[in-house]
């Protein structure tokens, strides 16, 4: 059940009369109920992993925090996590692991590798396991006790709004909300469907509409050119935050709904003046995750080593993330290149301080286009296929060959290309204004009806209905 | 030590990590108030510390930190030792 849809809708209102009709100390089952439903939705086998994972990382944080000894604490941490990371590998990843043995089994002329047969791909997996992982770190380092109620941390690993695209729940965050749930107020709602009809806006009118662009473009690569490339590398990096950050809206408005706070996922990430600071801004859920739980535990553990630990583990933390957003190489290869970004930022800090005092708003400014096009190169990693199409669209962008230009204007209609860069302007320009306008707290009544009709009227003119998914659903 | 004395050298750490004289910080400080507090910058401070005091600060005692005021209370547990 996709949030864009009228049967979410539906779910979502009766939830809401559900929790309203309940006591604050017991809305949690309501909740729970209705996260179960929705998953149970998806497929049942997925339904299923959903379960072992939560009773398993139920139990295994008990033993976590249940003994006084480091290292037995720690080897029920390593027995929580690995049990994890094996669920995520054989349901995500034994595709991956196939191909790798095809091509070493190429590689050595050994005969053909023959497939592990693929099971089912639970949706949102790699959301809801990231979430308990992140649980039983925070019992290991006492950051939290246990959650001795069942019924309560499986709300935490399942809640519905969450549980297929994130954002990821922390559990000092989440799991204190469970305890009394207020209603929310009038201006609450108003507030949340605001936010709800801003996703839906971001998603149909500018994510699905520049799409189609980009989706033609990744299907013919081989004709373009290097100019029409520029043009669709900026539309997908505009398309994929679009897409992500409508469906977070959407998952925090949803949430508000039913009184429970969801943090923020983004931070206007195309106004990031470097990729460290990119990673700052962008999925913050996840960043924050990889910071505490991997990043910061790396980095600590080799500090001896000075900047050479910061190495070490910005180049473990990228890889994973690379992994984490799916089963083939061009992640791995995503997860390289931005640590190695990373990297070189961090060996030309003191250079690039001393740079942006000497230039002042002029270095800032070129800096944000610099880095926008960094991210934009970059994502030719996240949309392609595999590396045989990111190699085609490197070739292909290179034909400095302007008639290429020429033939693509006049087959796709140069008022409508003119419209698009209209889109693009207006979002990239009023990203922060729009978004802070969306979420202004204390917004009058009219204004908020005019807000929602207005949105309602450009999604109804300018949207492009027919794409189901969000990008991120296949994460 | 005095807590007096261990304030003053733990403030002395900052202004030499943050090279700035007039740095301000209390026990509810964190990371997010002190503009250029990110995790090289963590990484310098703990190992100022530990220099500092003799003292060895592990990756656990690291994740339990949240503000200034957990730092001092560390090391102030790990110098009574």
């Amino acid at each position: 059940m996709v949030f864009q849809s009228w049967s979410y809708v539906g779910f979502l209102l009766i939830t809401i009369l559900v929790v309203r009709l309940t006591s604050a100390s017991w809305r949690w089952l309501p909740l729970l109920l209705a996260s179960l439903f929705f998953y149970s939705l998806t497929h049942w086998g997925a339904f299923v992993i959903l379960l072992f994972s939560i009773f398993y990382t139920y139990f295994t944080a008990i033993r976590v925090s249940g003994s006084a000894h480091m290292s037995i604490r720690y080897r029920w941490l390593l027995l929580s996590i690995i049990g994890q990371v094996l669920i995520l590998g054989v349901f995500k990843y034994l595709g991956f692991f196939n191909g790798v043995m095809q091509g070493v089994y190429a590689l050595l002329h050994k005969g053909d590798w023959n497939d592990w047969p693929l099971l089912v791909l639970p949706l949102g997996i790699s959301f809801f396991t990231f979430q308990s992982m992140g649980y039983v770190f925070d019992v290991y380092y006492k950051i939290r006790k246990p959650e001795m109620h069942l019924g309560k941390y499986a709300l935490f690993v399942s809640f519905f709004p969450q549980i297929q695209s994130g954002p990821i729940g922390r559990s000092k965050e989440m799991m204190p909300q469970w305890t009394s749930i207020s209603l929310p107020s009038f201006e609450q709602y108003r507030w949340a469907i605001q936010l709800f009809v801003w996703g839906l806006l971001k998603k149909f009118v500018v994510a699905d509409r520049l799409g189609n662009y980009v989706d033609e473009a990744y299907d013919t690569v081989g004709s373009m050119g290097t100019w029409v490339w520029l043009f669709i590398l900026v539309l997908y990096t505009v398309q994929l935050y679009a897409d992500f950050s409508a469906y977070s809206d959407m998952a925090i408005a949803s949430a508000r709904m039913l009184g429970i706070h969801i943090p923020e996922n983004f931070a206007f990430p195309y106004k990031a003046n470097n990729i460290t600071d990119f990673w700052r801004r962008w999925h913050l859920s996840l960043s924050g995750w990889l910071r505490d739980y991997i990043y910061t535990p790396l980095l600590f553990s080799k500090k001896k080593w000075k900047k050479w630990a910061v190495v070490y583990a910005i180049g473990i933390t990228f890889v994973i993330c690379g992994i984490w957003h799916g089963a083939s190489m061009t992640f791995v290869w995503f997860g390289v290149v931005q640590a190695m970004i990373l990297i070189c930022e961090m060996f030309t800090k003191d250079r690039r301080l001393v740079w942006a005092e000497q230039w002042g708003r002029t270095y800032q400014w070129a800096s944000v286009v610099l880095t926008f096009w960094v991210i934009s190169f970059c994502f030719i990693l996240f949309r392609a296929d595999d590396m045989y199409q990111v190699a085609g669209v490197l070739a292909d962008m290179g034909q400095w060959n302007s008639s290429l230009l020429t033939t693509y204007l006049a087959e796709k209609n140069i008022s409508r290309l003119m419209g698009i860069l209209f889109l693009l302007t207006m979002f990239l320009w009023g990203d922060e204004r729009w978004d802070r306008w969306i979420k202004q707290p204390q917004m009058s009544m009219n204004k908020s009806v005019l807000a929602i009709s207005l949105m309602l009227t450009v999604l109804m003119v300018l949207g492009v209905f027919g794409k189901n998914d969000f990008i991120y659903f296949q994460f | 030590m005095s807590n007096e004395e261990l304030t003053a050298r733990v403030y002395g750490v900052f202004r030499k990590v943050f090279k700035n004289e007039g740095i301000s910080v209390h026990r509810e400080t964190t990371a997010k108030d002190i503009a250029g507090w990110d995790s090289i910058t963590h990484l310098d401070i703990i190992s100022g510390m530990e220099e500092e005091f003799d003292v060895e600060i592990t990756g656990f005692e690291v994740m339990n930190m949240s503000n200034v005021g957990d730092l001092y209370d560390l090391l102030t547990q790990k110098l009574a030792e």
